[in-house]
Formats: C-alpha cells, structure tokens, sequence
C-alpha cells in the first residue's frame, strides 16, 4: 500500500525583474517542476519584510523561498543588496531558536534562468517533502477551546 | 471587627497534615495549589504533594487568570457556516479546590464576581468556572514591604471571598469554614481536624494583629477621597512622568478586569475572543476616527488612579484596589502607587 | 587642594544638575531616586527648583533612561539632562542615528558603570528574602537581612547582561563621573548563550517554546525599550494584522520573533527588556542569540557613535551569502 506523499505548501515571494520573470520562462519553455509553490510577486527582494515569512510559516506554509536577483544586477540597483543582510540574520535567529534552516530558503534567479529555478523548486519541494507538515507556529483552530 | 465566636468553632489541622488535608477536600476533582516555578510561586494544579509550597508572601500572578482567563474565547465561526458556535461553559468536574489564596486577592474575586456574575450582568462561563471552585484562603502572618491591604480596607486575616480559611500558627493551621459551600466540604477532612480552643484564637488574633502592625500604610486613605475631586489638579502633570504605559500593573492587579473583543482568524474559520487590556495603552481609548480623548500617559495615569480611587467608590462602594502590592513589586520603572497617592493627599 | 574630596558619583550628579539646571542649559534633568526599598531606585525627573539632592547612584540604578527621551524630546523643543551608563549611552547613541532625538538638546551625563545587581540573585544568597539595608563598599554588596548582616562579592550578584558588558563607559557622553573602564573585547560572556547553543535543534525550540509560554503578552519588553518608539507598533496594527491579542503561542511566537527582529543592529543588549518582563521570561537569552549574530557576521555594535551607518541600512558588495540555495 502505497503511503500518500506529503505535499509542502511552499509560498515563493519572487522579485518580479528576475525571479518572477525566470519561473515565467520556466514556464513557457514547458520544465516541469512540482507544483507545490504559491508565488507572491513582489517589486524587489529588497522589498520583503523579514515578518512576511514569518507570518506565512503561521499561516500554513510548510517552507517559504525568497528569491531575488543576484548581486550586481538588481532592477533598483541595490535591493537585493539589502535584503541579503535581512535575510541572514533572519535564517540564522530562526535556525538558532530551533526551527529547520531547510524551511526558509532565499535564491538568487535572473530572468534568464528558468532551468535554474526549476531545479531550485524540485531541490527545495524534494527536501520538504521529506520533512513533513510545519510542526510549530501554526495558528491552530484546535487549540481554541482550552481546559480551565 | 471580631465575631463573638462560640467555643468550638473553627478547627485545629496539625501542620504536616496539610497535604492529606488537601487531598480529602479535593477527592476526586483537581485541587489548584501554590507551587513554586523558577524561583516565584505560582498557582497551578498540584498532582504531587512535593508540589505544594506555602512559603511566600504572596503569589507573583494573581488568581485572576483562572475566573478571567487572558485569552477566553466567546464562540468560533467558519464561513460557509452561517451558524456561530459558543464556546462551551466548562462547569468542570464538581467541586475543584483552589488553595493558598491570600486575603486580598480572595477579596478581589469578589470585587470580579461583581461585575461578571452580578446583578446586571452574568457571563456564564466565568459563574461555571466560579461555581466549580472553592476558595481556601490562607491568612497572612509576614506581608511583604510592598503590601498595603489595610489601607484600602482589607486585611492580613480577612475571610472575605473564602469558602473556607486557614489561619497559619507556629505549630498548626486554625480552620475556618465560611461559607455553607465550606463547611460542606470540610466534612470529608473532619478525620485530621479536632475542635480549637479560645486560646487557639487567641493566639491567631495577636499574630493577625502582629502582621497588620508590620504594614505600611503609605498615606492616608481617609483624606484621599475628598483630593482626588479634582480631575485638572496640577498634580497630574507630574505623576505620570516615570509611567512607561507598559500595562505590567493593570494585567497583575486582581481587581483589574477590563477587556478588549476581537475576532481571530485562519484560512476560513475564526473565532471571537476576549483578551485581557489594559487603560495604560493607548490604543485602549483610540477612537477610529483617529482622536484619542487620553492622549497621552497624563490622562491615562489620571483615568487608572481615579477609576481605582474614585468612580470605583462612588459606583460600587468599594476602592478597586486590594493593597496587594504587585503593581509596585513589577513595575519596571519602580512607581509605587502608595507614594503617588501620598503626593496627591499632600498636594 | 589638600586632601582631595573624592565625591561620591550620587553627589557629583546633583551638582552637574543643579549647575545646568540653575544655568537654563537644560529643561529638565533625568536620573534615578530611590523608593521606599532599599532595592528599587526610579527615575527622577527635575525640573529647575526641585530638590537635586534626591538624586542616587547605586547598583539598582537599573533602568535603561534613554527610553524617556523619545517622549521628552519628540514633540517638545526642549533640553534635556540625563544619566547614562554604558548601555544607556549606546541606546542614545543609535536614536540620535535614527534621528530620533537631537544631539545639541542633550547633555549627557555618563556614569562609568560597575554592573548592576540583579536583586534575584541577591535574595537568593539569603536566608529571608527581606532585605532592609544595602550598602555597595570596595567590591562587595552588604546586606542586612531580618537582623543578620552578610557580605556578598558584587560580581556574584550581577545580571547576566551586565557580566558580559562589552561597553561599561558611556560611548556618547558630556559629562563623565567616574574613571572610565577600559571596553572589554572578549568579555566574560554569561554561559548561558553558550549553552543553549550546543543543544540539539528540537530542545532549543523546545526552550525557546517553554519560555515564551509564561508570556502574558502585556508588551511591558516593547515599552522598557528605548528602541521601540513607533507611534504604531506591528503588534497592533490591525492593516496588515500581524498578530492577534490572544495570547496564543503562534500569536506569543510571531511578537517577540517580530520584535527582536526589529532590533537587529540597533539591540545594545541593556537588559530593560526582560527586566521588565513582569512573567519571567528569559528575553535576554533570545536578544542577545542576535546581537551575537550581528557582531559575528557583520563586525557590527550599535550605539558605538552617532554618526555610525546603521546595519541595514548598508550593505557591502561581499557580504556573506553561504546560506544561498543553489540547485544542486
């Protein structure tokens, strides 16, 4: 009997001048990859609020993939520069206090790399896959009718 | 004062029977003691008797949160489902025992019960979880510094709010049934209990009034009502200055109640709930049109003390205030309500 | 001169007080007083004409005062006095950075400071709790208690945050009382960070989990904070709305992961926070596992002077980037 696969919820904040661009080139050029992202389109990596990710690990997301474009070649010039530093400190305060590194993941993509993103997603799905549900944060509706 | 006792009551429980004493009152429900966690003493339900400590002045949270939950939610909802579904009253398994309440916060409860299970209004599922409780105050013999009970007309042996009270003495407890709902259930203890004499009262009296002797009063409440008439007293401008606006007095006050209600949601369902607040925030008073009538810490340190000192006593009769002296232990900036009120007496 | 009259620092304050005071240079002064426990100072706010003399300096002078001055100065043009040891200087430091408060109305009067004495752990050293009298002499903590009189090794009563003190002396300050103490590179860091560290990753959130579950969630860590001055804190905007005000785990989680986030290089690791907390919560364990980061990564401190960029908002073109995912 063949167990049913978990399926991670990913949300993907992708920068709309690279990383957006490069999964829509994925998409045209017919790669397959899992279909496990949720993509929210946002002007810059630059642009992302560390809480964003936080917020949608409490909101259900198993994983959260911010991708960005490299160094040296973001749309408003330094962006991505920026976020680069927000985001280590993020991944590292999360990865400190015990949550799985592997579930907050930042890439860089440029328009140009739709293979490359699709192997990214199959990296990050595959790895969460074998991760299972998100086991803390998560607002729980269960949990709304407590004990005196 | 003192009720004119007729010998024979109240009972005498030596000192190591407290815990079997306990466990006979609780039988088959939960028994709610003091333990201590990390350093402080805190109410928690007690499922070993190493558990229990009673060495403390008085509990770092007040009982409150167990009527008065800081999150309680009042029904949940799912859209698509036109029904709201009420958070069940919990009524518990019969009587639980909660035990080593102080007498102030047990006066407290009754401020509390006022105004969630009183004349106007009864929240059902706070009755339920009050219903379900018996109060076994345990009397105080040292207060703390920070303690004040009898200037705001409470007392280190005060039986208001108990169902039954224990009065600690060197050798042994005296005990005291104070409602009929205690005396019901001291009768599955009377095995570990024999009669008390007048000496054994006496002996209570001299450490009640040794207890209250050791209490600061801070100033003078009896002059305090007529001051506090003057809401654009110059003092104001100056008491709020250290005040911080962080809530940490009003969330421990056990005679503090006010609430905020909101709804929570995920995904499709929600639920609505009543969360502790607080008048020291400013958002407690923040309209949506933008215009906030307490702008700032002035009118909000105004609002806490008057509401306290003031409208309580003239709405209910009552100061909203018990001496417990938490508000001054955890202030993180140190203000203590007695000094404040000192000034304002002074003024 | 003769035998020079060595002041004492409490003294030394009231007359740089009085002195501003008396001469308009400031509006009000800022300091510390002490309450009716001989354990607990509060701050002191003077306007010219009151009493200078209340003024103390002790080891309970605890609270961080820089979180008075966004309050005091924002909106009112007016000067202002006030007492700052090392950590509270490095708070003004990074608002006058942040532009939040004015350089030229400050005068800052910095105390060379020797730690502060976390009375927990001085109750703990106790026999009663009670503590009537205190008296800080050459190093140790005399204390007298229900009649007996016990001397303790003041750096056996200090507060974590205080022992790993990287900056004692004022960064930023007008007036120096007291000899300034050299900063300390490697300093005796507490164990405790160490130690959380070298545990598997399932107890360390198990840790942080336990720990955030005493939270009553009454916000006094954002108010102690001299950073947190935003008119709307995200923990109560309701557009987005990032949290509710239950005080649901998620909901406990998601704060105090928002609000250390929020001071990622701007932290001075001052302690107010879990000072504050009036639940226990060991904040200064989760601050300071970022203020670590920050310094590690970046070589970066805050409030070392006004002038400094602020963390993020820089960058350098060769910034670490090891935790990228590559597709292989």
């Amino acid at each position: 009997m063949d167990k049913p696969v978990f399926e991670p919820k990913i949300v993907a904040f992708l920068c709309n001048w690279c990383s957006y661009a490069g999964a829509d080139l994925a998409g045209v050029s017919r790669i397959q990859y899992p279909p496990n992202i949720r993509v929210i389109r946002v002007p810059c990596s630059g642009r992302i609020n560390p809480l964003y990710i936080v917020k949608a690990l409490q909101q259900g997301a198993d994983g959260v993939l911010v991708s960005g474009c490299h160094p040296g070649d973001c749309h408003y010039i330094s962006g991505n520069l920026f976020a680069r530093r927000k985001f280590a400190l993020l991944k590292k305060f999360l990865e400190q206090l015990g949550v799985e590194p592997e579930r907050i993941r930042f890439s860089w993509v440029s328009a140009a790399e739709g293979v490359r993103f699709a192997q990214i997603i199959e990296k990050v799905t595959n790895d969460l896959r074998t991760r299972g549900p998100l086991p803390y944060f998560r607002k729980d509706p269960a949990q709304w009718e407590l004990p005196l | 004062m003192k009720l004119e006792l007729e010998s024979g009551s109240g009972s005498i429980l030596r000192r190591e029977d407290l815990n079997r004493f306990l466990n006979l009152l609780q039988g088959s429900n939960d028994l709610y003691g003091p333990t201590r966690v990390q350093g402080r003493h805190e109410i928690r339900r007690i499922t070993a008797p190493e558990q229990l400590d009673t060495r403390y002045a008085n509990l770092a949270m007040s009982p409150k949160s167990l009527f008065l939950p800081q999150t309680e939610t009042l029904f949940t909802f799912a859209t698509g489902n036109r029904k709201t579904s009420p958070a069940a009253a919990r009524a518990g398994s019969g009587r639980n025992i909660l035990f080593g309440v102080r007498p102030c916060d047990a006066m407290a409860i009754t401020f509390l019960d006022r105004i969630f299970s009183g004349e106007d209004y009864r929240d059902p599922r706070y009755a339920a979880r009050r219903a379900s409780l018996i109060v076994i105050t345990l009397a105080c013999t040292v207060p703390d510094p920070t303690c004040f009970c009898t200037t705001v007309d409470c007392a280190p042996d005060s039986e208001i709010g108990a169902d039954v009270i224990l009065f600690e003495l060197p050798a042994y407890y005296l005990v005291k049934p104070v409602t009929r709902a205690g005396r019901d259930v001291l009768e599955a203890a009377a095995s570990l209990l024999t009669g008390a004499t007048r000496n054994d009262w006496d002996e209570k009296h001299r450490s009640a009034q040794n207890a209250r002797q050791s209490l600061r009063h801070g100033f003078d409440p009896n002059r305090l009502t007529a001051k506090l008439g003057d809401f654009q007293a110059p003092y104001w401008e100056k008491l709020h200055r250290e005040c911080l606006g962080c809530g940490v007095c009003t969330y421990l006050c056990p005679t503090c109640y006010c609430f905020d209600i909101t709804d929570e949601t995920i995904k499709s369902r929600g639920r609505r709930i009543r969360t502790w607040d607080s008048c020291m925030f400013p958002r407690f008073t923040q309209h949506a049109s933008g215009h906030n009538p307490r702008p700032t810490q002035k009118e909000r340190t105004r609002q806490r003390i008057l509401h306290k000192f003031n409208y309580a006593l003239k709405s209910h009769g009552r100061k909203l205030c018990v001496g417990c002296g938490r508000c001054i232990a955890f202030c993180p900036v140190g203000i203590d309500i007695r000094s404040v009120l000192k000034e304002i007496v002074e003024s | 001169m003769g035998a020079a009259a060595v002041k004492r620092p409490a003294t030394e304050i009231a007359a740089i007080a009085r002195e501003l005071l008396a001469a308009g240079k400031i509006d009000l002064f800022i300091g510390y007083r002490q309450t009716s426990s001989p354990v607990r100072t509060t701050p002191c706010f003077l306007t010219p004409h009151d009493d200078v003399t209340r003024l103390v300096w002790n080891g309970f002078c605890s609270n961080n005062l820089a979180v008075y001055l966004t309050r005091m100065m924002g909106r009112k043009r007016i000067r202002v006095g006030v007492v700052a040891k090392g950590c509270d200087s490095r708070s003004i430091a990074n608002l006058i950075r942040e532009n939040q408060i004015s350089r030229e109305a400050l005068v800052i009067v910095g105390m060379a400071c020797p730690g502060m004495l976390d009375v927990a752990k001085v109750r703990a050293k106790l026999a009663d709790p009670g503590i009537e009298k205190v008296e800080e002499i050459d190093g140790q903590v005399i204390v007298s208690s229900k009649g007996a009189i016990r001397s303790l090794a003041r750096t056996d009563c200090l507060y974590d945050g205080c022992i790993g003190c990287r900056h004692p002396t004022p960064t930023v300050v007008d007036r120096l009382v007291g000899a300034a103490a050299p900063d300390r590179k490697s300093p005796v860091l507490d164990s405790t960070v160490r130690d959380f560290l070298v545990r598997p990753r399932a107890e360390r959130w198990q840790i942080f989990e336990s720990e955030l579950a005493k939270c009553i969630r009454c916000h006094a860590c954002r108010n102690a904070c001299p950073n947190c001055y935003c008119q709307e804190c995200f923990a109560e905007q309701t557009s987005p709305e990032w949290l509710s005000a239950s005080n649901d785990m998620s909901n406990t989680l998601l704060y105090h992961i928002g609000r250390i986030l929020h001071q990622a290089g701007r932290c001075v690791e001052c302690g107010a926070c879990a000072r504050a907390c009036p639940a226990n919560v060991n904040l200064g364990l989760f601050t300071r596992l970022l203020a670590d980061e920050v310094r590690e990564r970046f070589a970066f401190e805050s409030g070392i002077s006004p002038e400094q960029p602020g963390l993020l908002s820089t960058f350098n073109a060769d910034d670490r980037q090891e935790f990228m995912t590559e597709p292989e």
